[in-house]
């Protein structure tokens, strides 16, 4: 069962994230860390992970790195979710391994582009 | 006195040399004729009394003879005393030939004279009257002739006497005469030592003393000198060594104070120069100083305009968390249908008003980073013709809100420029949204073609519309932050109100220009030129205007 991880440590965030996707069809799972991300990444293998950046404790960068370094978990695609919106948040997120930037606030259309994109789902 | 000193010690030497030549002089002919005297007792007066001694003793052996031819009878003897007698009247010739040269003076001469007469007296009356009258009586009673001679031998005798008297007044007189010179060269010879003594100590104390005088006031004026007083001078009108010498001291005091003069004079403009360079110094100083203040500040300010910057992207971001939700849940709200339809459109203007916060927000952030000098352009190649087409493809549904018409072109001979692509496209979206929204019911043209200004190339973006158009008073204030035309617009067209200002500050940052020329009632032109080399693309969109979108 294909689902989307989403990790945000606020949760106003992720539970607007996640409802938006719901109504749109997609299956879901929310952690408010990235360790608890990584977990549930490596042992139920989701199909797409959004990823905040900046989060208390492990970050959304160092948590994408551990992601593609993985070679179990490399091929998840991981889209980066973030207020950061400069040249350099966006450049230092690519360098991490986001395989894309969703800035916020989120706009609900760009959001289910995004997801249809990489789950290939419709 | 005009001469040398060196003329007056050697005019008082001479002086003295002077009287020791006439001391030689006069000493020499004294003792000249104290030599003469010498000689003449030693030349006339000895050998006169030796021939005189000589005389008498011829003179006795004489008369000792006739006395032996009265004793001798025999006439053999008597012829022998004869030739004895002969020879010594022989011998008293030889003698007074001898004696004649020796005569020294008249009387001497007479008294001679008076000798010979009288010897030759006794040699006549011996061979006149005693030898013929001895030879007649030669009984031997020879008595009375014998006695006969005495006057004769007497007045021979007186004439000796006197002769000797003679030789012996000269010879007194002589050395009469040798004590005299002796006395006389003794006094002379006293009495001009004295004199030269005496000359020589009056020149010498003289000439010591106005040397000393005179050496006293070069000394003086030398003192005064040394200690620092180049007032006054000696003033000595002698010809002489001290003269010179207090000439070049006047002249060498002259030199001095022409020298002090001077030095002060450059003491002076070293002082005004040494007061310039402190008065520099200070400035110099004040200068670092208020360098130093300038950096402090410029630092302060950096620092302020860095805390501002920080603060304004950490804002930006602390807004954007909450605005988020908002959104959020607004959109949830909207795609849930859970808002009565009565009351959808609150949903909708709490989206509204969400995303122009969201708008407002990052005009802010781009606002405050271009003013710190801190926007990063990202040059790169861009594509004008695909470029005018993206743009009018974005601004098309704007366009059509208000039922306009709008219309891109792209000069054919443009193809790829070099710039930074995301802001151009930020500046020509806002700018043609600002069109789109001021226009109703017109048409908005969006141009692009390639102009050289200043001899640069670049490309010019015309946005063209047919609106309400800027009074000419507001076109000024345009690009300044918060400067829509009024209230009233701003609440009716919606707007961050920094739109413009940030476009101006952009397209300066990329290089070049905005402009406005607008009518009110007639509509706006916006250009904004940017240098950029176009390089002519190969694969050209449409060189023709195309029009997108028509009137609905």
């Amino acid at each position: 069962m294909s689902f989307i991880l989403i990790v945000d440590d606020n949760f106003d965030n992720r539970h607007i994230i996640g409802q938006m996707l719901s109504f749109s069809g997609f299956a879901v799972e929310l952690a408010s860390d990235a360790q608890t991300a990584l977990d549930i990444a490596r042992q139920r293998r989701p199909s797409l992970i959004l990823m905040d950046l900046s989060m208390p404790g492990l970050d959304g960068w160092t948590a994408t790195e551990y992601v593609k370094r993985d070679p179990h978990l490399r091929d998840i695609p991981v889209v980066a979710v973030s207020g950061h919106v400069t040249r350099n948040d966006v450049e230092r997120a690519k360098r991490a391994g986001c395989n894309e930037f969703l800035p916020k606030p989120i706009d609900y259309e760009h959001l289910i582009r995004i997801a249809q994109r990489y789950t290939g789902q419709n | 006195m005009r001469f040398p000193i060196r003329a007056k010690l050697l005019g008082a030497l001479a002086i003295d040399l002077l009287l020791m030549m006439v001391l030689g002089y006069f000493a020499t002919h004294q003792m000249a004729i104290m030599n003469e005297r010498a000689v003449f007792i030693e030349r006339h007066t000895i050998p006169s009394l030796d021939t005189v001694g000589d005389m008498t003793a011829a003179i006795n052996r004489y008369r000792a003879r006739q006395l032996e031819f009265l004793i001798y009878t025999n006439n053999g003897d008597r012829g022998r005393i004869l030739d004895q007698m002969r020879a010594i009247e022989a011998e008293m010739a030889s003698y007074f030939r001898a004696y004649r040269p020796l005569v020294g003076s008249e009387t001497e001469r007479i008294r001679l004279d008076a000798v010979e007469a009288a010897w030759q007296e006794v040699v006549r009356t011996n061979h006149e009257r005693f030898v013929p009258a001895v030879r007649l009586v030669s009984d031997g009673s020879v008595q009375p002739f014998y006695s006969r001679m005495n006057p004769f031998y007497d007045a021979l005798d007186r004439a000796m006497a006197e002769l000797v008297q003679e030789n012996q007044r000269q010879a007194q007189a002589s050395l009469e005469v040798v004590a005299a010179s002796y006395d006389t060269a003794r006094t002379f010879i006293m009495i001009d030592t004295v004199v030269a003594v005496i000359i020589s100590a009056a020149i010498g104390l003289f000439l010591a003393a106005r040397i000393a005088r005179r050496l006293r006031r070069l000394a003086h004026a030398a003192g005064r000198v040394s200690a620092g007083d180049f007032v006054g001078s000696i003033n000595e009108r002698t010809r002489d060594e001290i003269g010179d010498l207090a000439r070049a001291f006047d002249h060498m005091l002259a030199s001095l104070r022409a020298q002090r003069a001077e030095l002060e004079e450059r003491n002076r403009a070293l002082q005004a120069s040494l007061a310039r360079q402190e008065q520099l110094m200070e400035e110099v100083i004040r200068g670092k100083q208020a360098e130093a203040e300038a950096e402090r500040a410029r630092a302060a300010a950096e620092a302020a305009s860095q805390a501002k910057s920080a603060f304004v992207a950490t804002m930006s971001h602390e807004l954007r968390t909450p605005l988020n939700a908002i959104l959020g849940y607004a959109q949830l709200l909207h795609l849930h249908k859970a808002v009565p339809e009565s009351h959808a459109v609150y949903v909708e203007r709490i989206l509204a008003s969400g995303r122009h916060l969201l708008a407002l927000i990052s005009d802010v952030l781009d606002f405050a980073r271009i003013e710190q000098g801190a926007l990063e352009l990202e040059y790169s190649h861009v594509e004008v013709p695909a470029l005018v087409d993206e743009l009018a493809a974005m601004t098309l549904p704007l366009a059509q809100r208000n039922h306009n018409q709008l219309i891109a072109h792209c000069a054919p001979d443009l193809g790829t420029i070099e710039t930074d692509s995301r802001r151009l496209r930020q500046v020509l979206i806002n700018l043609l949204g600002n069109a789109a929204k001021f226009t109703e019911d017109g048409t908005i043209r969006l141009e692009a073609t390639v102009e050289q200004r200043h001899g640069v190339d670049g490309v010019r973006f015309a946005v063209i519309d047919t609106g309400i158009g800027i009074p000419r008073e507001k076109q000024s204030k345009l690009f300044q932050p918060f400067s829509q035309i009024d209230e009233s617009v701003t609440r009716r067209y919606q707007g961050t109100g920094l739109g413009l200002a940030l476009s101006k500050q952009i397209v300066q940052a990329l290089g070049g220009t905005i402009e406005v020329e607008s009518d009110a009632g007639i509509g706006s032109t916006f250009t904004v030129w940017i240098p950029a080399a176009p390089a002519v693309s190969t694969d050209s969109s449409s060189p023709e205007p195309h029009t997108i979108g028509v009137p609905a």
